[in-house]
């Protein structure tokens, strides 16, 4: 019982980060409706600046907000300068593009930084809490908080504010609100802005539990995260943070069950999870957009 | 009495017929340019071009299957690992001769490949392209889940395929001129494919694939067989790579998303739907790493990102596309002064 | 009429892709007008209408209280004070009904907005009854309203109203033409309505012009409107195309009370 609560606190860290980089790539889905399968790397980009920072003294909290806010930028831009010429539904084209922005960043860091793991400062204090036999590290927690936070943060700025209505409103219809009136490039940014500034943090996450920093780093929770965001739905930003969990829950589970899957084929879970609800459930369980043929 | 074809109607056959003349001509050459390379270039450079000519292999199936079938695929380099893998084990553990590996190292990977063109069917473009680019990220992982048999990430090595004595070749001159061989018989194979009943549906299918269910196309086995066809290309791929090479292991770049994404690069920059378009995209791909080594081999990589994002805006059809265009422009109007000289000389009483 | 027209268009074509929709239009609208625009299916005139919100590539000369539209975009234009109701309505389906009316307000300031919420509400009560569902719920007519509403939202000086009856009973359409009479006489709304069904537009109207395959008529003035035998000349001439000979009788006796703005048909 004691190794399942472990392998269940164990999974909901990674959960947390699948979730919110899952999150990134709804809110764009719903902003653009385009899946940016970049999102990773470009979270990767964000972390290499944290580290950049960190290794010139800033304190590590700082260079986390000052790479969201970069992240921010860039994301705004990269909506600006390319994204909105792409029909999405030339799906060749979005493919290529993505693709294209995948390789290049993954290049740019290999570039600049080499392929040496990194370590990068955890925001949240070493070592871990006992509940009975189970450990619960300190950073787990402090994923799962921040993750709660980033959920309430986004729900209120939805739903209470006129520019989470904007967002809403040209994400359901682009149209309809350039008709009326709404700043619709600026909202589309908005919402690649805050789309990269997640991805950053799932980035941050993913250092702070202890993995090395390396520009392979997000490929893996790339793969958990489009697997959420399939499986929740792509236009429900709800549904990727449950899914998030669930998979990261699941991964941990099956891969500390059973043994003939060994680590390695952690990511085919994510694979035949996707494939299965592509082919059971193809709008997810919460959203509403097919992504198969029906 | 029949009247004589006006100059103006005369001129574009005209222009075809001799651009086709001058595409018969173009080819020829370029195969004895091909084959004459081996015999003037040193080894390394021989090395590199064959893994041009390998790399066109599992770039013309991609072409196959997304510039004329429209399914976006982001796992060639699955089956290209597939194929070598098969190699690389019957030689070198089960003591088999590389070219009696081929019957299966193209077999298994186009039964893989029949299997994931059933979801094809259903999953509608991106999402699917998303699939592949999943199975792409797991497939080095898998590899080592089964180290014992693959080697790993340390690697499996297999002798390489031995010129026979008689032929006098080096060993790099044999590897590169039993690879062009092979692309040469795969490209022949497929143009008859292009122009038989499959090429026919698949261009029906590219254009409205409802229409073309309409007419009697099965799209669903076309889709799967193509499917099918595109992962055999790459297998093939996959074992002259290990037959040549020597070594695979799961760190190899072709086997990995690296790799995959290098096979879409190819086919969009050489120019998807073209005949040629995977071969010179695969020259740029392969050669340009080449060209960086001594600034960095990883600017190479950050240059594919670049021309992928950059030839789909302003090249969609690629280097060939373009070429082409540029082509029959000049050929027309070459051809319309040609004729319009002889109209007007043969007017004259 | 005033020096400035409101809405002045000049020599417009425009088009999809390699298709000519329209040709050479001219029409122009004075403040506090109600001009009607006719014409059987297919004529261009929705094409019109997302030509003047910039909702199509356009070629010509527009010009909106005397400034050229030509660098303006679609939402720019709503800023200027355009508000189109598109043909479907285009609600936000996933919003609430307040919602939507605080997206049409979207470019005001958050008080003067909710200030006019209750404006609208009271004008169209359906919407004051059921501010908190989700639009996508509501029938065709409550939804009608709420685009009609979230244009109004914006405060504009030229209201385009893209067939408001299509798909509605007839009993709702009249409820609306009778709402858009009075926001007529009330507020000296500046409106151009593109309208299949005639005689109910026709009845607030001051002016109308007919398009017919992308090109557009002189313009009928009130004395024209009055008289029926010219009007169904013109509008026969036109529906002709579309086999809609019928309607011109029915709407007849709407016609004659034309010039007070309400319709009672």
């Amino acid at each position: 019982m004691d190794l399942f609560l472990q392998r269940l606190v164990d999974g909901l860290a990674n959960g947390a980060i699948y979730a919110a980089l899952a999150l990134a790539i709804v809110l764009v889905f719903q902003t653009s409706g385009i899946v940016n399968f970049a999102q990773g790397e470009m979270g990767m980009l964000a972390t290499y600046l944290v580290w950049a920072l960190t290794d010139v003294g800033v304190p590590v909290l700082l260079a986390i907000l000052a790479a969201m806010v970069v992240s921010f930028a860039g994301g705004a831009a990269l909506e600006r300068l390319l994204i909105r010429r792409i029909d999405p539904e030339d799906h060749l084209v979005t493919v290529l593009v993505m693709t294209g922005l995948f390789t290049l960043f993954g290049a740019l860091a290999l570039i600049f930084f080499g392929s040496d793991g990194r370590q990068v400062p955890s925001p949240f204090p070493e070592g871990s809490l006992a509940l009975g036999s189970v450990r619960v590290p300190y950073a787990t927690i402090g994923a799962l908080l921040v993750l709660g936070a980033v959920c309430a943060g986004l729900a209120v700025l939805l739903r209470s504010t006129k520019l989470g209505l904007g967002l809403r409103a040209v994400a359901q219809n682009r149209a309809s609100s350039a008709l009326s009136g709404l700043p619709v490039g600026r909202l589309l940014g908005i919402g690649w802005g805050l789309a990269a500034a997640l991805g950053a943090l799932a980035g941050v996450l993913v250092t702070s539990l202890g993995l090395y920093l390396e520009p392979s780093m997000m490929l893996p929770v790339l793969v958990y995260a489009m697997a959420a965001a399939t499986l929740g739905g792509l236009d429900s930003g709800v549904g990727a943070v449950v899914a998030g969990l669930l998979l990261g829950v699941a991964e941990s589970l099956a891969v500390g069950y059973v043994k003939v899957l060994g680590t390695e084929s952690a990511l085919g879970v994510a694979a035949v999870v996707m494939l299965l609800t592509m082919a059971l459930r193809p709008s997810g369980l919460f959203g509403t957009t097919k992504v198969a043929r029906v | 009495m029949t009247m004589p074809l006006s100059a103006p109607a005369v001129a574009p056959v005209v222009a075809a017929r001799t651009r086709v003349r001058i595409g018969y001509l173009l080819v020829l050459a370029a195969i004895l340019a091909a084959a004459v390379v081996p015999f003037l270039a040193p080894p390394y450079v021989v090395q590199n071009y064959t893994r041009v000519l390998i790399v066109a292999l599992p770039t013309v199936g991609l072409n196959l299957l997304t510039g004329y079938g429209g399914v976006i695929s982001l796992g060639q380099s699955v089956f290209f690992g597939l194929g070598a893998y098969v190699t690389a084990i019957l030689v070198a553990d089960h003591g088999w001769a590389w070219w009696q590996t081929l019957p299966l190292a193209v077999a298994l990977p186009l039964a893989a490949g029949v299997l994931i063109g059933i979801p094809s069917l259903r999953i509608r473009g991106v999402y699917f392209a998303i699939v592949t680019l999943v199975l792409a990220a797991w497939f080095p992982n898998v590899i080592q889940r089964f180290n014992e048999t693959t080697g790993g990430n340390q690697g499996k090595s297999l002798t390489v395929m031995q010129a026979p004595g008689w032929l006098g070749l080096a060993q790099d001159q044999y590897g590169y001129l039993v690879s062009l061989c092979f692309l040469l018989l795969v490209l022949l194979l497929l143009r008859n494919l292009a122009r038989g009943r499959t090429g026919r549906a698949l261009t029906a299918m590219r254009d409205n694939e409802v229409a073309a269910a309409t007419q009697g196309v099965d799209v669903a086995r076309t889709k799967i067989y193509v499917s099918g066809l595109s992962a055999a290309a790459a297998g093939l791929g996959g074992c002259l790579y290990a037959a040549t090479q020597g070594i695979v292991s799961s760190e190899t770049a072709y086997f990995t998303v690296v790799g995959a994404i290098e096979f879409l690069a190819a086919m969009v920059i050489g120019g998807a739907g073209t005949v040629l378009g995977p071969i010179v995209g695969a020259l740029v791909t392969e050669r340009l790493p080449v060209l960086l080594s001594d600034v960095d081999p990883q600017l190479a990589v950050a240059a594919y990102g670049v021309l992928l994002i950059v030839v789909v805006r302003v090249m969609p059809a690629g280097l060939v596309g373009f070429a082409t265009t540029l082509a029959r422009r000049l050929t027309a109007r070459v051809t319309q002064h040609h004729t319009t000289v002889n109209a007007r000389n043969e007017g004259k009483p | 009429m005033t020096a400035h027209p409101l809405l002045e268009v000049r020599e417009l074509s425009a088009g999809y892709g390699s298709t000519t929709v329209l040709r050479d239009v001219e029409l122009r609208i004075d403040a506090g007008e109600v001009v009607v625009l006719l014409g059987p299916n297919g004529a261009g005139k929705t094409t019109l209408l997302r030509a003047l919100t910039g909702s199509v590539r356009a070629h010509g000369d527009l010009r909106f209280a005397g400034a050229s539209l030509a660098r303006t975009t679609t939402d720019g234009r709503a800023r200027l004070g355009i508000a189109h109701v598109p043909q479907g309505r285009g609600t936000f389906t996933d919003l609430t009904v307040e919602e939507n009316l605080l997206v049409g307000g979207y470019t005001r300031r958050d008080r003067e907005a909710r200030a006019d919420l209750d404006r609208w509400y009271d004008f169209f009560p359906r919407l004051g009854e059921r501010r908190h569902q989700l639009a996508g719920s509501m029938s065709g007519g409550e939804q009608q309203m709420l685009a009609v509403a979230r244009a109004l939202m914006l405060r504009p000086r030229l209201l385009l109203l893209d067939e408001p009856s299509l798909g509605l009973a007839p009993v709702v359409t009249q409820a609306l033409f009778r709402q858009l009479g009075r926001l007529s006489t009330e507020t000296a709304l500046t409106m151009l309505v593109v309208e299949q069904a005639a005689h109910l537009a026709l009845g607030i109207a001051s002016r109308a012009y007919t398009l017919t395959h992308g090109t557009i008529s002189a313009p009928l003035s009130p004395q024209d409107l009055a008289d029926q035998e010219e009007l169904r000349r013109v509008y026969l001439g036109a529906a002709h195309a579309a086999g809609q000979a019928q309607t011109t009788t029915k709407g007849r006796t709407a016609w004659t009370s034309s010039s007070n703005g309400s319709s009672t048909a």
